[in-house]
């Protein structure tokens, strides 16, 4: 069961929306305003975000911004009329996971949602899994679970972070080039800005 | 043909409906009353008005008889089309496409000439005639004339 945040001004989407999901055995909350939707992220976290591009007074946007700045790792998939490419562009960059144009069937919803949970699911299991083969030394394995994890996750600071992990020792040089990258996807990154300044040192 | 004959068993049905006038607008309120994913569309934003508050499905305002507008209501998504403006030519269009172009599994339509029922289900169409209905009906009524006694 995931926690699960709609945030769309028109009734008739955070209903549909909720229902579907609920459907599904996931714990739904709807808001209409951007602002109350930031302030029940920041005092409970979400499993996912739906959100619309056009909300009143905070538009979509500013509030991926806003996520982005408080660093909150939520997959959010946009649900919106909007279809300009350049809109699309834009979500996309903010970090969003999935893009649905309205109308949309409960099936293409229920199919966004379940990658968006599973991707983010995997992403840290399988970060957790290179970071333990990491420290038990088993470093073949991970180097080349790291590959595919680069490749399932090439806009996630997490590969990086691994990557300057293993080789730290053998190339810090490469490493810090690494936790660089890492640090420009995810400035809060705490693990990668400590190891970073390790390397300096 | 019952309406729902051979029905596709999945929980939650994407119906698009073309028409939101008295039938339209009924229909739509009740198959979202029933948990279905609806959406309505109507050249006539007005036409929106009919649906109850209670509605939870999407409008799309538009010209049916143009592709885009029928690709805007993703009725190639579509398990079930309703066909339901006023106008029998409309109709047939709206229908042969959903039918041919789209390939959806259930396209009903609204013909009010009986004569136009063979030219529907030519295409496969499920055909609703409220002409025949009403005469059906009528019948029933003045069941006392023509010894048919019950």
């Amino acid at each position: 069961m995931a926690l699960v945040y709609v945030v769309d001004d028109e009734l008739n989407v955070r209903r549909i929306v909720k229902q579907t999901m609920e459907n599904e055995e996931n714990e739904v909350h709807t808001f209409a305003t951007a602002e109350e939707a930031l302030e029940a992220i920041d005092k409970r976290q979400p499993d996912l975000i739906f959100m619309d591009l056009t909300l009143p007074l905070m538009a979509g946007i500013h509030l991926l911004q806003e996520l982005q700045k408080k660093a909150y790792a939520i997959p959010v998939i946009v649900v919106s009329a909007i279809t300009s490419p350049e809109a699309i562009r834009t979500a996309f960059k903010l970090g969003i996971t999935d893009f649905l144009t309205k109308p949309f069937t409960p099936q293409e919803l229920r199919q966004a949602a379940d990658l968006a949970l599973k991707d983010e699911e995997s992403l840290s299991k399988r970060s957790r899994e290179i970071r333990r083969l990491i420290e038990a030394g088993e470093m073949r394995k991970a180097q080349a679970l790291l590959r595919d994890f680069f490749a399932d996750f090439p806009s996630s600071p997490q590969p990086h972070f691994l990557y300057a992990l293993l080789i730290e020792s053998t190339n810090p040089r490469v490493a810090a080039k690494h936790l660089r990258a890492s640090l420009c996807m995810d400035e809060d990154f705490k693990d990668a800005s400590s190891l970073l300044k390790k390397l300096e040192e | 043909m019952p309406f729902m004959k051979g029905a596709i068993k999945k929980e939650e049905y994407y119906v698009v409906i073309f028409g939101c006038g008295r039938l339209g607008s009924r229909i739509a309120n009740w198959l979202s009353s029933m948990g279905s994913s609806v959406v309505v569309v109507d050249r006539n934003e007005q036409s929106f008005q009919a649906l109850s508050f209670e509605f939870t499905g999407f409008q799309v305002l538009g010209n049916a008889t143009e592709l885009d507008t029928l690709k805007e209501a993703k009725v190639d998504k579509a398990d079930v089309v309703l066909v339901l403006t006023p106008d029998d030519n409309t109709n047939l269009m709206i229908a042969m496409s959903a039918k041919e172009y789209f390939s959806v599994p259930r396209v009903v339509a609204r013909a009010y000439d009986p004569n136009n029922i063979e030219m529907f289900s030519d295409f496969g169409v499920e055909v609703i005639c409220p002409t025949l209905l009403a005469v059906e009906n009528i019948k029933n009524v003045l069941y006392f004339i023509g010894g048919d006694e019950r």
